[in-house]
C-alpha cells in the first residue's frame, strides 16, 4: 500500500516537472525575429551563392582580374586586351573565381564548392540536355556546402545566362535602307506587345566549343582554337548556317533576323516618337548625319585618311594592322546596343522577306570605299562554305580575294503573351 | 492512474505547437526555396494587410510552390485562424500537400507535418524589397509578418530568396529583375533533391508546326479563346508565335526551333500597329506577316497566319 501511494506520488511529480518544464518553455520562448542556427547555415550558403551570382552578371565587378591584381589558372590571354562583359555569364571566369575565393567564411561559417559525380566544380545546364526540371535554357549549375558538413548542408543552384540579351525598344521600324524618293514605300513593322532580346555581340568561339562538346560535335573544333584561349572571346567565324541555327536553338533561341538587325542599329531621328509615319534613317550606325561620316567622306575625297576613331567605328580593310581589333570589338557600338555593328566580321542574318540578303557584308575584307559599309545593304552567303564560290557579292567583291571568308552570328529570342 | 497520467504524457508528445520561433524556424526554409506563391490578398509593396475578417474562420494567407525537384514533393501553406477574441488566432504551417487547396488540407487533415502558434491576435503581412542579403547591393521579394502573442509585439521577415516573379495571385507589385538566379534545393536531414527527374521538356530540332500539332503549348480557337495544352516553358528548344488574324494581340504558340517566313512555316508577325484593322479571319490576305518575297501570306483550317 505505502509503496503504490509513494509511486503515484513519484509519478506525480515527474508529470508536475514536465509539465512545468513544457510551460517554462512556452512563457519563455524567443520573442524576437533571429532566424534559428540551422537557418543562419541556409543564410550563409545563400550569401555564398549570391557572392557568385555577382560575378557571373557582373564578370570583374571590381576590376581585380582586368587589373591583373588577381590572376586566373585557365588561361585568358591578356585581360586588359579584351572587353569586360566576355567575363560576364561566362563559366571559365565563375571556375576561376570558386578556384580562387574559395574557400570563403561568411557569418562564421566557411563555405566549400562542390564537385558533381564526373568530378566537375560546374556542370553545364540546359533543356536540350537535361531533364532537369525547372532548368533553363542554359546555365551552369554549382553547389556549395559548409565545411565539415559536406552531404549534410548542402546549396545546389543554378546561374541562368542572360548577360548578353538586350531588349529591344517597342516602338515602329523600318526595314532596309533609306530611299528618299521611296519612303512612302518603306516596309515597317513594330514590335508593340512583344519582347525582343538580341545577343549584344557575336557568338564567341568559347560559346561554340561548349555547345559543340556538350552535344557531341567536338570535330567542329580545330585543335588550334580549342588550346588557344586567347582566341575564345572572338567571334565564332567557321560554321555552316546549319550549326548557326542549331546552336541557337540548343538556347532556345533562332539566329537574328535582318529586319530585326536593322531595328537595333538604325538611329531613331526622334525617340519621343515611337509610331512616326515616315522613318528616317542615317546608313551609319554613329551618326544621323551621313555626310558626317567616315566612309561617305572616303567616297567622296580621294585623299581621306581613316583615322583610329574611324577604325573603332567601322572595322574595314585598311584598319587591320592600323588598330586592333579589340579596340573595335569594345567600342562599336549601336543606339540600341548591339557591337560590331559595321566592319569587322561579316555576319549571317535570317532574312524574311528577301533571302538573297542574308549577310552583312561590311566587314575587314572591304576598303573603307565600300558600298558594303551601310547598314541595310546585304549581301547572299548559301551558308555552305567559307570560300568565295559560297557568296554572291554581285559586283562588288573584295578586292584581295580571301581563301576563307569567316561569318559571325548572333542569336535573338522573342516573347509574346497571349493576354 | 499511471494510464492516465501516460495518456497526458502521449498528448504531449503528439501536439504540434511550437514556439513562435520554434514555428518561423520551420516556414523560413520554405519561403527561402519557394519559387512561386499564391495568395487571394491584394499585397501592395509596403502596404500591410490586416486580417480581421471574417472572425473564427481558417483563412489562407499564402500557399508556396517549392523547386520542381525537390524530393520532398508538395506545397506548403500558411494559414490563419482569426480570432472571435484577442489572444484567440492560430497561425498553421501545412507541409507538402499535393494538388490541394489549403482550407481542404486544413479540414481534411492533409499534409505530411502541421505546425502551429496559437494565443495571436492583430496579425498583419506585406511585402517589401529589402536587401538579399544583407549588406547587399540588390533588392529582393520579402514577407514581413507581425503579430501580438502574450501581448508581445513579434516581427519576422522571411527573404524570398528563390522566387522566380511569378504566380503572385492578386498581388499589385512593380516588375522584379529577370531571375538570373535560381536554387535547385538544399540537402539537410529534411529536404532533399532528386538527382534527375523525369523527362518533362517537349520538342525536336525538326519539330515544325505542320508536322507535329502536338508541340502546340497554347492554341487560340474561332472565338478568340486561348486554350493552354501546357505550359510553354516546358519547350526544350524555345517558342514560336503564330497570328490568328480574326484575333487582335493573341497568338498561338508551339515548340520548337522552326524559323517564320520560309515556305510551309509560320509567317513572322509584323507587328500589332499592322493588326488593328483587320475584322474578320482570314480575308483577301494580308500584309499582316511577313513571308519571303515569292512566297504567299494565307491562313491555315485553324486560322494560324503561314506563308505558302
Amino acid at each position: 500500500m505505502f509503496l503504490k501511494w509513494k509511486t503515484n506520488i513519484s509519478l506525480l511529480v515527474i508529470t508536475i516537472l514536465v509539465l512545468s518544464f513544457f510551460l517554462i518553455k512556452h512563457l519563455f520562448s524567443d520573442k524576437t525575429g533571429q532566424i534559428g542556427r540551422d537557418n543562419q547555415k541556409l543564410d550563409a550558403l545563400f550569401e555564398g551563392a549570391n557572392h557568385l551570382r555577382h560575378f557571373w552578371t557582373n564578370g570583374d565587378y571590381e576590376g581585380k582580374y582586368l587589373r591583373g591584381e588577381k590572376t586566373c589558372k585557365n588561361n585568358f590571354g591578356n585581360l586588359k586586351e579584351i572587353w569586360g562583359d566576355y567575363l560576364k555569364c561566362n563559366p571559365e571566369f565563375i571556375k576561376c573565381i570558386l578556384e580562387n575565393e574559395f574557400p570563403l567564411t561568411i557569418k562564421n561559417f566557411t563555405l566549400v564548392p562542390l564537385k558533381n559525380a564526373q568530378g566537375n566544380i560546374l556542370e553545364i545546364v540546359s533543356k536540350s540536355l537535361q531533364n532537369l526540371e525547372g532548368a533553363p535554357n542554359y546555365g551552369v549549375k554549382m553547389s556549395l556546402a559548409l565545411e565539415g558538413e559536406i552531404g549534410k548542408n548542402t546549396l545546389s543552384f543554378v546561374l541562368e545566362d542572360n548577360c548578353q540579351e538586350i531588349l529591344l525598344p517597342e516602338r515602329t521600324y523600318a526595314f532596309g535602307p533609306f530611299k528618299m524618293d521611296d519612303i512612302e514605300k518603306d516596309f515597317k513593322w513594330d514590335n508593340v506587345g512583344r519582347k525582343i532580346y538580341a545577343d549584344r555581340r557575336m557568338v564567341s568561339i568559347r560559346d561554340i566549343i561548349e555547345w559543340a562538346d556538350a552535344t557531341h560535335l567536338e570535330n567542329l573544333i580545330s585543335s588550334k582554337l580549342r588550346e588557344d584561349s586567347k582566341l575564345w572571346p572572338f567571334p565564332a567565324t567557321f560554321l555552316t548556317v546549319d550549326n548557326m541555327r542549331k546552336y541557337c536553338a540548343f538556347k532556345g533561341k533562332k539566329v537574328l533576323s535582318a529586319h530585326v538587325y536593322d531595328a537595333f542599329t538604325f538611329i531613331p531621328f526622334n525617340l519621343d516618337n515611337k509610331f512616326p509615319k515616315r522613318i528616317y534613317r542615317s546608313p551609319y550606325p554613329w551618326s544621323k548625319k551621313s555626310n558626317d561620316a567616315w566612309p561617305y567622306k572616303m567616297k567622296k575625297y580621294d585623299d581621306y585618311q581613316i583615322t583610329d576613331e574611324d577604325c573603332k567605328n567601322c572595322y574595314s580593310q585598311e584598319c587591320v594592322g592600323k588598330i586592333s581589333i579589340n579596340e573595335y570589338f569594345k567600342e562599336s557600338v549601336s543606339w540600341a546596343g548591339l557591337f560590331g555593328v559595321l566592319g569587322g566580321i561579316m555576319e549571317y542574318l535570317e532574312n524574311p522577306i528577301h533571302p538573297r540578303e542574308n549577310l552583312k557584308a561590311s566587314s575587314k575584307f572591304f576598303t573603307g570605299d565600300s558600298d558594303w559599309h551601310a547598314l541595310g545593304i546585304r549581301a547572299f552567303w548559301d551558308g555552305q562554305g567559307h570560300n568565295i564560290n559560297h557568296f554572291d557579292f554581285s559586283n562588288k567583291s573584295p578586292k584581295n580575294e580571301s581563301e576563307f571568308f569567316e561569318v559571325g552570328f548572333r542569336c535573338m529570342k522573342e516573347i509574346v503573351k497571349n493576354d | 492512474m499511471i494510464k492516465f497520467l501516460f495518456f497526458i504524457l502521449f498528448l504531449l508528445g503528439c501536439q504540434n505547437k511550437v514556439s513562435t520561433q520554434g514555428f518561423f524556424d520551420e516556414l523560413y526554409p520554405i519561403t527561402f526555396l519557394t519559387e512561386t506563391f499564391e495568395t487571394v490578398w491584394p499585397f501592395e509593396e509596403n502596404n500591410p494587410i490586416s486580417f480581421e475578417n471574417p472572425t473564427g474562420t481558417w483563412i489562407t494567407i499564402f500557399k508556396f510552390y517549392a523547386p520542381k525537384n525537390q524530393l520532398e514533393d508538395g506545397d506548403h501553406c500558411l494559414l490563419y485562424k482569426i480570432p472571435l477574441k484577442e489572444g484567440e488566432g492560430i497561425l498553421k504551417i501545412i507541409k507538402s500537400i499535393n494538388n490541394v487547396d489549403c482550407e481542404t488540407a486544413h479540414f481534411k487533415k492533409l499534409g505530411e507535418k502541421n505546425i502551429l502558434i496559437d494565443g495571436i491576435s492583430g496579425l498583419k503581412a506585406q511585402l517589401e524589397m529589402v536587401k538579399i542579403p544583407e549588406k547587399s547591393f540588390e533588392e529582393g521579394l520579402s514577407i514581413k509578418i507581425e503579430f501580438f502573442k502574450d501581448k508581445t509585439k513579434h516581427a519576422f521577415s522571411l527573404p524570398l530568396y528563390n522566387y522566380q516573379g511569378k504566380g503572385v495571385g492578386k498581388t499589385k507589385f512593380r516588375d522584379l529583375p529577370s531571375p538570373s538566379f535560381k536554387i535547385l534545393g538544399f540537402i539537410d536531414n529534411q529536404i532533399s533533391m532528386k538527382s534527375v527527374s523525369k523527362p518533362s521538356y517537349i520538342g525536336s530540332e525538326l519539330d515544325t508546326f505542320l508536322d507535329n500539332p502536338e508541340s502546340v503549348c497554347e492554341l487560340v480557337d474561332e472565338n478568340c479563346k486561348v486554350t493552354k495544352k501546357f505550359d510553354c516553358e516546358a519547350c526544350r528548344y524555345g517558342v514560336n508565335y503564330i497570328l490568328v488574324p480574326g484575333c487582335v494581340g493573341l497568338t498561338i504558340k508551339y515548340c520548337g526551333p522552326e524559323r517564320c517566313g520560309y515556305k510551309g512555316s509560320p509567317a513572322c508577325i509584323r507587328g500589332t500597329k499592322f493588326q488593328k484593322n483587320i475584322l474578320d479571319n482570314c480575308g483577301p490576305v494580308l500584309n499582316i506577316g511577313l513571308c519571303q518575297e515569292d512566297l504567299l501570306v494565307t491562313c491555315d483550317k485553324s486560322g494560324a497566319l503561314m506563308c505558302i
